[in-house]
């Protein structure tokens, strides 16, 4: 398969970038083709809404995401998204990626996907709007979700390489 | 908006109205009912009399679109009822994402040096309401406003128990269309221990004349109108 990995977070080496990590080497390890796109260290601008694309053409921003990632979405099999949890939803980063899905959205409909979060916070709600969302994305994309991890108590690395998270997003990377 | 969920919505709306005795009520669609039944619901119940500073941000590129429009009548209510608004146009300004970087410990000055920093964190500390207003991209919040909120962090504790409401618009109108943003609200809302005073859900509100045609700038007039 082809994978698309976006992730959200602004730390190279943080936790949500320690699970798309172990992700990308299970499903390398599975013979799978992964594509990863660093949303918080790439130049991207958010959507402008001036429907120039007709949800179906190019995106007049001349940015990173039109030049190395829009195509790389319409041609995968699978996009994982990588966020940690800021203020209960997707990073800002992650979520300029996700509007621009616009100018190709009917392309990027039908993949296969999967979820990664992490979060400091460890309540029985702390992931409850990533989670409403995340499963409203998937019915709208008509996405096949493959799997999604929420690794709450996770505000550091030293806290997440202490929890089974890292193993789950490997064997999830492996299983596809 | 099929037929059922029209009536679903305006059902709600009319209840609403009738019991509470005043305009002051929010769409809640199929989820909880936000402060639709609040206490809230007479005039001045929100303020208490008092002269309110209200910041609202809005996530929309467009500067005369859906989410505007309700901006706008929420702003001309309040406005009318004496309260000083502000209002910040996130997607007009210089603005950047969080890097996480700490330096603020959730509590000092950012190191980004933008709009947000230099115009709106200060009006943040210092309102008694914020107002979320956003367009609905991808079933949450446009990055635009989510750029903002993410930011913060780095007064995060002097933003906490301030008023709040959302007004949003989605060009779709089934009844699951807000769901997740609702969910999103209501967790930020009880994360910054906000008090909600309402919120507008404007479904069905793809262009300006979709939602010129109805009653959801009066909602959010009245909303402004009688805080």
């Amino acid at each position: 398969m082809k994978i698309v990995v976006v992730t959200g977070s602004p730390h190279r080496a943080g936790t949500s970038a320690l699970l798309a990590d172990k992700f990308i080497e299970g499903a390398e390890s599975n013979g799978h083709e992964v594509f990863r796109f660093n949303a918080a260290f790439e130049n991207i601008n958010p959507c402008r809404g001036c429907d120039a694309c007709g949800m179906n053409g190019p995106c007049v921003i001349p940015d990173a995401i039109s030049e190395k990632l829009i195509q790389k979405l319409v041609d995968c099999d699978m996009i994982v998204l990588v966020t940690p949890l800021y203020y209960f939803g997707f990073s800002a980063q992650i979520k300029t990626v996700i509007d621009r899905f616009y100018s190709r959205t009917g392309s990027i409909h039908g993949k296969k996907s999967a979820l990664l979060a992490t979060a400091w916070n460890n309540d029985s709600w702390t992931m409850t709007a990533l989670k409403a969302h995340y499963t409203r994305l998937c019915e709208y994309m008509e996405w096949r979700s493959q799997g999604a991890i929420y690794a709450t108590g996770c505000g550091t690395r030293s806290m997440i390489e202490r929890s089974d998270y890292p193993q789950k997003a490997f064997e999830l990377g492996k299983s596809v | 908006m099929d037929r059922r969920e029209f009536l679903k919505v305006t059902g709600t709306g009319a209840l609403t109205l009738f019991l509470s005795g005043c305009g002051i009520n929010a769409v809640s669609g199929d989820k909880k009912a936000g402060a639709a039944a609040s206490p809230e619901a007479k005039p001045g119940g929100v303020s208490q009399g008092k002269k309110l500073k209200i910041v609202v941000l809005c996530g929309s590129p467009h500067k005369a679109g859906t989410s505007a429009l309700l901006a706008d009548k929420f702003i001309e209510g309040a406005q009318a009822a004496g309260h000083e608004v502000f209002r910040f146009n996130a997607a007009f300004e210089d603005i950047h994402p969080c890097n996480g970087c700490d330096a603020c410990g959730m509590n000092g000055p950012c190191v980004i040096n933008d709009a947000i920093s230099q115009k709106l964190m200060q009006k943040l500390v210092d309102c008694d309401m914020v107002a979320l207003v956003t367009p609905l991209y991808y079933y949450g919040f446009s990055a635009q406003i989510k750029m903002v909120i993410d930011r913060f962090y780095s007064q995060t504790g002097a933003i906490h128990r301030k008023k709040s409401m959302l007004m949003a618009t989605a060009w779709n109108s089934s009844g699951i269309t807000f769901n997740a943003l609702q969910e999103h609200y209501d967790t930020l809302v009880r994360y910054m221990e906000w008090q909600d005073v309402g919120r507008v859900l404007g479904y069905g509100c793809g262009s300006r004349s979709a939602i010129e045609g109805t009653e959801f700038p009066e909602q959010a007039f009245n909303i402004g109108k009688k805080l």
